[in-house]
C-alpha cells in the first residue's frame, strides 16, 4: 500500500511537472506576438550577418581531459558501488588483526589516480 | 485495480504533489531566490536594486511576477536554420529534468516512521546521480540545435565544465556512503542525528559546495554563460517563454542542489523541536529546521556572484582536476582510517 501511495504519488508529480512548461509555452504561444521577418529570425551575430557554418570545433589541447575522464569515472563509479562495505570491512579487518587486501589496493589506485590527476597540468602545458 | 484512499491520505497527497516538496515549493523557492538574488546583489554593489512592484514599499517583492508575466507576452522567436524540434524541445525538457530531482529528497520524518517525500526509494541518492548526469546532455542538445556561433561555443564550455566538476562530486559523496553505509538519504539524514557531516568531513563539504557551484554555473564558475564573451552562451538564441523556462530551470536545479547539500551534510531536517509549530504539525518543525539551512547555503551560493571574478576556462579545468580531485581522495582515505571511530558514535544506521 504504501508503496502503490508512493508510486501514485510520483506519477502525479510527474504528470505534473510535464505539463507546467508544456502549458507555460502554450502561453507564450498564445499571447506573444508573431511577426517573423528575415533579419529577426538570423542567428545571433551582434547584428552582423553569419559567416560560415556554426558548428566550430574545440581545439585539441583540451582532449587530455577527455580521455582522462574515462579514467576517472570508471574509479567513481567502483568507489560508489563498493563505499557501502568499505567501512563494514575496514571494521573486520581491524577485529581480526589483518589488513585487507582490497582495502590496500582502493588506497594505492586512489593515490596513484591522485598524482594521475596532479600531473595533468604539466602534461597539457608540455604538450602545448 | 485502484487502491481507495482515505481522507486524510488524500490531503497527504495532494499537500505532497501541489505543496510542499511537490509543484508550489521549488516554483515558489525560484521567485523568492531571483528576488533576493537582485536586491543582494544591488546592495552589494552599492545599488538600489528592484524598487517598485509590490506591496511593500520600496523592496520591489512582486518583480519576478513582473518579469514573467511580461516574458509570456514576448515574441518566441526561432532561427531559421535552428533544428525545431529539438530547439523547442529542449527548455522544456531542461526544467521537467530540473523539478523531477525534488521528489526524491526526504524534507521531514512523519510521526508514523515514514518520511516527508514524493517518493521513497533505497536508492535515492544514485538516482539523484542519475538526474544531475543528464543535465550537459540538454545543454550541449540546445546548443547545438540553435546552430549559432555563441550557442554552439557556450555548449562546448558547458559540456567541458561539468563533465569536469561530475568526478569530484561522486567521490565526495563516496565518503558519506562509507561512513553511513547506504544509498538511501533518509537513513544519511539519520546517521548525523548525534553529529552532522560537515564536522566528520569538512574537506568533502567544501569539494561538493565548490563543485556544485560549479555544476549549477554560478558566479566564479559562470564560464559557460559569461555575458561579455559568448552573450548568453547556449540558450543565447532562446526569447520569451523559452527563456523564462530556461532561468526557472537554473533555479530549480539551484533548490535541487541546496536541498541535496543540506541533507548530506548538513543534518537535513535535524534541530530542536520548536513548541509553536509542532502544535500544529509535527512535521513542520523540521520543516523549519530544512528551509532555515537551505537558506544559509543559498545565500552562500549567491554571494560569489557578488563577490568574485570569472576564472578562466583552463584555470577552471586546472582546479577541478588537480585541486578538487585530489581533495576529495584524500578525503576519502582519510574518511576510510578514521571510520572506525566515528561509526559507532552515529545514529540510526
Amino acid at each position: 500500500m504504501n508503496a502503490a501511495f508512493d508510486l501514485l504519488a510520483l506519477s502525479l508529480y510527474f504528470l505534473i511537472s510535464v505539463l507546467t512548461p508544456i502549458s507555460l509555452y502554450g502561453m507564450g504561444l498564445i499571447f506573444g506576438e508573431r511577426k517573423p521577418t528575415k533579419e529577426k529570425n538570423m542567428p545571433f551575430e551582434c547584428g552582423q550577418v553569419p559567416i560560415g557554418k556554426a558548428h566550430t570545433r574545440v581545439t585539441v589541447h583540451y582532449y587530455p581531459y577527455a580521455l582522462i575522464y574515462g579514467v576517472f569515472a570508471a574509479f567513481a563509479i567502483l568507489m560508489l558501488v563498493s563505499a557501502p562495505y568499505l567501512a563494514e570491512f575496514e571494521l573486520k579487518t581491524i577485529q581480526f588483526g589483518l589488513i585487507g587486501l582490497p582495502l590496500i589496493v582502493i588506497i594505492v589506485l586512489s593515490i596513484v589516480l591522485m598524482i594521475a590527476a596532479i600531473s595533468l597540468k604539466n602534461v597539457r602545458l608540455w604538450r602545448s | 485495480m485502484i487502491p481507495i484512499l482515505s481522507f486524510s491520505e488524500i490531503i497527504e497527497l495532494i499537500l505532497k504533489v501541489l505543496i510542499f516538496p511537490g509543484l508550489a515549493f521549488p516554483l515558489l523557492f525560484a521567485m523568492i531566490v531571483i528576488w533576493f538574488e537582485r536586491k543582494f546583489l544591488a546592495r552589494i554593489m552599492l545599488r538600489i536594486g528592484p524598487l517598485h512592484v509590490g506591496p511593500l514599499n520600496r523592496t520591489g517583492l512582486f518583480q519576478p511576477i513582473a518579469d514573467f508575466l511580461k516574458l509570456i507576452q514576448k515574441e518566441i522567436i526561432v532561427p531559421d536554420n535552428a533544428y525545431k524540434i529539438l530547439y523547442n524541445a529542449a527548455p522544456i525538457i531542461a526544467s521537467i529534468v530540473a523539478s523531477m530531482s525534488v521528489a526524491f529528497i526526504p524534507y521531514a520524518p512523519k510521526p508514523d516512521g515514514g518520511y516527508w517525500m514524493i517518493y521513497y526509494t533505497p536508492w535515492s541518492l544514485l538516482v539523484i546521480l542519475a538526474i544531475f548526469t543528464a543535465r550537459p546532455f540538454i545543454m550541449v542538445g540546445a546548443g547545438w540545435a540553435s546552430n549559432s556561433k555563441y550557442c554552439t561555443l557556450g555548449a562546448i564550455r558547458a559540456a567541458l565544465q561539468l563533465l569536469a566538476y561530475e568526478v569530484p562530486i561522486a567521490l565526495s559523496l563516496v565518503s558519506i556512503v562509507i561512513m553511513s553505509r547506504t544509498f538511501d538519504l533518509a537513513k544519511i539524514v539519520e546517521a548525523q542525528s548525534s553529529i552532522w557531516f560537515i564536522i566528520l568531513q569538512p574537506i568533502g563539504f567544501i569539494v561538493i559546495l565548490i563543485a556544485m557551484m560549479a555544476e549549477l554555473s554560478r558566479r566564479p564558475f559562470d564560464i559557460p554563460l559569461a555575458e561579455q564573451e559568448v552573450v548568453f552562451g547556449w540558450p543565447t538564441e532562446y526569447t520569451g517563454t523559452q527563456f523564462a523556462l530556461v532561468m526557472v530551470s537554473e533555479y530549480f536545479d539551484l533548490c535541487a542542489v541546496t536541498s541535496l547539500i543540506t541533507v548530506l551534510f548538513l543534518g537535513g531536517w535535524s534541530g530542536p523541536a520548536i513548541p509553536i509549530l509542532n502544535d500544529v504539525s509535527p512535521i513542520l518543525s523540521g520543516v523549519f529546521w530544512f528551509l532555515l539551512k537551505m537558506a544559509i547555503l543559498t545565500v552562500i551560493i549567491i554571494m560569489g556572484r557578488g563577490i568574485y571574478p570569472r576564472l578562466r576556462i583552463d584555470q577552471l579545468l586546472d582546479a577541478g582536476w588537480t585541486l578538487l580531485i585530489p581533495l576529495a581522495i584524500i578525503q576519502i582515505i582519510i574518511t576510510l582510517f578514521t571510520a572506525q571511530w566515528w561509526i559507532p558514535l552515529l545514529g540510526g544506521v
